[in-house]
């Protein structure tokens, strides 16, 4: 079956791009992945901060990170003042820590730094 | 059993203290969610999905069944007071119900949708109550070609009727479908795809998949908007709320065409509520009696897409609940909750679980009256959680995915797995490829699998199973007229025109 799976998902990209060529000959708009940096900022940096999030709770647990992450797209990315981004990043990892933690038990990752 | 043994069980299991209060919980966030733009309830239910594990299976399904519905009920309040639709099956109300939240006559709106909403709902609730025991027995003939041909159908369904490209729709099942064989065959004992990785000999998990392709790529895309909207205050006295008699006649027959089309259209896959309330919409253009008001602040333009997204979201749980094929996202991501609870979903369903089954119906009754209350005093209190500023629920959503994606297995691999999927759903959305059918693929493609690979063991190897079994080869038949009748209009429309 993955055979036939991989041989079906060519065969339908190719004619994907064999579509989209013909469009793109006939001047029909195409969707635009890569906008200007002032349409996209704010996305490719959450992209940027989350994901450097999620790797570094492998060292640094959970909590930390997300206190940098929160920090990060509140202060620096929505451009707020320190103490509002401060203030949010705090209470946030707070309310996680009291609601999984505490209340649900559950064993969120503690990093390698910790251990 | 019939449908008043089935009713009498459903209220029992519903109106337990438990399962009223999941129902209450669902009721409420899935109105929430509807209110605040930026996450829909197929991003919820990928959320809370992991959290449903260890839950009863009932009480899971019900509370995922009130958020669904529920979102219907309260994307209507951003849609009148804002023009902005809180969920993509409220976009038709912006146009009509903005127009009269400008006259002044937000109470009005808001209450016509919260009734039409009701009315919908309810009929869809009876409808399903009255189709599911014989649709039930019928799915006892089916054998494995024919699960088989259904779930095919079913896949190939979502694709052909998705808004989006075609391609691009059969394109992403087909992921969903790849996406679903790596790991160790259960057969052969051989490893697919692991590149030697112990983590993937178990596969990907759907629920990484899900919340990635949902949930992460829906707050990444609204983070590209940023608008700044007028909005209404909205009444908060329960006089002012009221709709006149006037109203309620003049909205009367838009509620029942967009009841019986949002009904009829939410069953077939690949539709949805807001294809359904589209084409209500179209509906009233064409029979409507003040048709030519319809854009300018007619209640009819309210009234009948409310009620068309809203049967619709309750029809699209008929295939899940009778046959146990999902068809659509949401209603796979609460398959996904069944199969976390070792519930096994499929045309027995109805048999094996009589309990869970009829116990999502009755509780729709009770979530249907909740919504009701809810929506029409209490809806100025929660239009207020519009007030929270985006840029706080955002960091919350997506630490969210993270503890729930990591919850389920401990592993820190799909926390990888998450944020690569998150970043590959938000391009691919954005290229205008549709989430829906890469969900149904990687939900249903262990089945399809198993179930062609028994077919195959029945009849010794010989495809023929799949065209001498009579309801497996109406399927397939089906399924080809669905694919090749883009073609034959087509095909029609040329000799027409060469006949002229």
């Amino acid at each position: 079956m993955p055979l036939w799976i991989g041989i079906l998902l060519a065969l339908l990209s190719m004619a994907l791009v064999i579509q989209l060529l013909r469009l793109k000959d006939e001047g029909v708009p195409q969707r635009v992945f890569l906008t200007g940096w002032k349409d996209s900022r704010r996305v490719w940096l959450i992209i940027l901060g989350w994901c450097s999030m999620g790797l570094l709770i492998r060292w640094l647990g959970f909590h930390l990170p997300s206190v940098l992450f929160v920090f990060f797209a509140v202060g620096f990315v929505e451009r707020k003042p320190w103490w509002v981004a401060l203030t949010v990043a705090v209470l946030t990892v707070l309310s996680f820590y009291l609601i999984f933690d505490v209340l649900l038990n559950s064993d969120l990752p503690r990093g390698v730094l910790w251990q | 059993m019939d449908v008043l043994a089935g009713l009498q069980l459903g209220f029992s299991v519903a109106l337990m203290p438990q399962n009223l209060l999941y129902c209450l919980f669902g009721c409420v966030l899935g109105t929430l969610i509807g209110i605040l733009p930026g996450i829909g309830p197929a991003a919820t239910l990928a959320l809370l999905l992991p959290m449903t594990y260890g839950m009863n299976p009932a009480s899971a399904m019900i509370m995922m069944a009130g958020i669904y519905y529920g979102a219907m009920y309260g994307g209507s309040t951003t849609s009148i007071l804002l023009s902005i639709p809180g969920e993509a099956s409220s976009v038709m109300t912006c146009v009509d119900g903005y127009q009269m939240a400008k006259q002044g006559k937000a109470g009005p709106a808001l209450a016509i949708a919260a009734i039409a909403s009701f009315v919908a709902g309810t009929f869809a609730v009876i409808m399903m109550m009255l189709i599911a025991v014989p649709l039930a027995d019928s799915a006892l003939k089916f054998g494995p070609p024919e699960f088989f041909a259904l779930m095919l159908w079913g896949l190939s369904a979502v694709a052909y009727l998705s808004e989006k490209s075609l391609l691009k729709a059969l394109i992403m099942a087909v992921f969903g479908v790849f996406v679903s064989t790596i790991g160790v065959d259960i057969v052969s004992g051989t490893e697919r795809f692991t590149y030697d990785q112990a983590e993937l000999l178990d596969g990907i998990d759907f629920l990484v998949l899900i919340v990635g392709f949902f949930a992460v790529s829906e707050v990444l895309l609204s983070l590209e908007q940023d608008e700044n909207v007028e909005i209404f205050e909205c009444p908060r006295k329960l006089r002012e709320l009221m709709p006149t008699i006037k109203d309620l006649w003049q909205s009367s027959g838009a509620i029942a065409r967009g009841t019986i089309s949002g009904f009829l259209l939410g069953v077939l896959p690949g539709v949805g509520p807001s294809i359904a309330s589209f084409l209500a919409y179209g509906l009233e253009k064409r029979f409507a009696k003040r048709r030519h008001l319809l854009g300018t602040g007619a209640i009819e333009g309210v009234a009948s897409p409310e009620a068309a997204n809203n049967a619709a979201a309750t029809s699209a749980l008929i295939p899940l609940l009778c046959l146990g094929i999902p068809s659509s996202g949401v209603s796979a991501i609460m398959l996904g909750a069944l199969i976390l609870n070792n519930v096994r979903p499929g045309p027995m369903l109805l048999q094996d679980n009589p309990g869970l089954v009829w116990g999502v119906i009755a509780s729709m009754y009770i979530g249907n009256v909740i919504l009701l209350i809810l929506n029409l005093p209490l809806v100025p209190f929660l239009a207020q959680i519009l007030r929270i500023p985006y840029y706080i629920l955002y960091p919350i959503i997506l630490l969210l995915t993270i503890v729930g994606v990591y919850s389920t297995n401990n592993s820190l691999f799909d926390i990888y797995l998450l944020l690569f999927f998150g970043v590959l759903g938000y391009g691919l959305r954005k290229m205008d490829f549709p989430m829906a059918p890469a969900i149904l693929g990687i939900v249903l493609g262990p089945r399809m699998e198993f179930s062609l690979r028994q077919s195959l063991i029945l009849s010794q190897g010989s495809w023929t199973i799949f065209f001498t079994e009579p309801i497996c080869a109406t399927l397939l038949a089906c399924l080809f007229l669905m694919m090749i009748s883009g073609y034959l209009r087509s095909a029609f429309r040329w000799a027409i025109h060469r006949a002229r």
